[in-house]
């Protein structure tokens, strides 16, 4: 039987625990692969077979690179993902304000009015409340014109 | 038509449902907001025009024209019947968010080509539903015929002025109504090995474009600021206000210098069947 470590990193600051692929080729040439948990020290503190093992096949440093390539690796996925996902939000806000908007220009007095620079304005609101608050101030100017706000 | 001096103008089609009304009405008004002088036409269908519920929303536009059917493609035969020499379609989920779009007959370079058309990017690929066939890909250098649809047909730009312009319209609506019944399937579409192609009037538009001998001698281009004219609510906003024109896009470079997009389409989120709200 042949054992194969491979791309061994640190599980804790302490450099006493390790994850590892552990490729094995079995006697009869069948061959198998698992994710192995190695600690350094058995129950009684004496340092196991199988992490020394680890080491003869791994030099300190590439176990410290791996560990280092792995968190910074992790660091870019996580920042990839929060990106990702403020973009999400921003596109289904843009979304909800552009149905907002219309609904806005639903307003009959709205959708009369020939005043274009605030219709526009409306418009080009970047969020719903520039949006409500050109809204308003068309409405009031319509109102004022017509008299109704006496 | 005039040779000389041609009449430019924008096309809306809106069919089907209120609220592509709303839509088009909208993305009229923001034509109007950028470019004051805009000549934009609506096709839609008799019942809108004839219902005063909905006349509402027909006051934006030059001429509102009748479309012969309701099928949701009725967009080409709007297209086809255009009363202006330049023709900048638009889908009705669309919006206009910059001046810029009272340049965009200029992409057309005076006569130099007959249409032009937003190309959908490999990196772009992710936000549209089905896009690609095989190995032969238009953005990896492939100078033949491509296997995806490398047209978008949400927008177009094209010269009315050369008379196979109208017949490749009318051909685009004819064929894809066919297509999609299953009375029309050109041996080139045995090429496609997966996905249901069928189904997309961008399959016709690629045939036309490829394979149709009637048309080999319209002359096509891409926009030369790809997404700018058709930039997919998908690709994101992001929250400093930037685009993303750089993910999708890589290719070209425009967006160096010209970031921010002309046309924004809502197409990935507008409720098309009226479930959710307005839109």
């Amino acid at each position: 039987m042949k054992k194969e470590w491979k791309h061994p990193f640190w599980e804790n600051a302490a450099k006493d625990r390790l994850t590892v692929r552990l490729n094995i080729t079995h006697d009869d040439g069948s061959f198998s692969t698992t994710v192995a948990k190695v600690s350094k020290y058995d129950a009684d503190g004496k340092i196991t077979s199988d992490y020394e093992e680890v080491l003869q096949q791994n030099t300190m440093e590439a176990i410290d690179k791996f560990t280092e390539d792995r968190l910074e690796r992790h660091r870019q996925e996580r920042e990839a993902n929060i990106k990702k996902q403020q973009e999400r939000n921003e596109a289904k806000r843009l979304e909800n304000l552009f149905n907002a908007k219309l609904a806005t220009f639903e307003i009959t007095e709205i959708k009369n009015s020939k005043n274009r620079k605030l219709k526009a304005k409306i418009r080009k609101a970047k969020n719903e409340v520039e949006m409500q608050a050109y809204a308003t101030i068309l409405l009031m100017e319509i109102m004022n014109e017509s008299g109704e706000s006496d | 038509m005039n040779q000389e001096n041609p009449t430019k103008g924008f096309v809306i089609v809106a069919t089907k449902r209120t609220q592509f009304l709303m839509g088009a009405q909208n993305l009229a008004e923001s034509v109007l907001d950028h470019y004051e002088d805009a000549r934009i036409t609506l096709f839609t269908e008799q019942r809108f025009i004839d219902d005063p519920e909905t006349q509402k929303y027909l006051t934006s536009y030059e001429y509102v024209l009748p479309t012969p059917n309701d099928t949701n493609r009725e967009k080409m035969w709007g297209m086809a019947n255009s009363p202006y020499d330049l023709t900048f379609y638009m889908d009705a989920d669309i919006e206009i968010v910059s001046e810029d779009i009272q340049k965009v007959f200029k992409q057309l370079e005076n006569g130099k080509y007959d249409m032009a058309y937003v190309n959908l990017t490999k990196e772009g690929a992710t936000h549209f539903a089905e896009w690609e066939w095989g190995p032969n890909i238009y953005d990896d250098g492939w100078e033949g015929v491509p296997d995806h649809l490398a047209h978008c047909g949400g927008v177009a730009l094209y010269d009315m002025r050369n008379p196979l312009m109208k017949e490749f319209m009318m051909d685009w609506y004819e064929l894809y109504l066919k297509q999609r019944n299953g009375e029309w399937s050109p041996p080139e579409f045995d090429y496609i090995r997966v996905g249901n192609f069928r189904q997309w009037d961008q399959l016709t538009l690629w045939w036309l474009i490829y394979h149709s001998p009637k048309y080999k001698s319209l002359k096509w281009k891409f926009f030369d600021d790809n997404y700018r004219w058709n930039y997919f609510t998908s690709f994101g906003f992001n929250t400093d206000g930037t685009h993303n024109c750089h993910i999708v896009d890589p290719k070209r470079d425009y967006w160096k210098t010209k970031p921010d997009p002309v046309v924004i389409h809502y197409s990935s989120w507008m409720d098309k069947y009226g479930d959710k709200g307005f839109l």
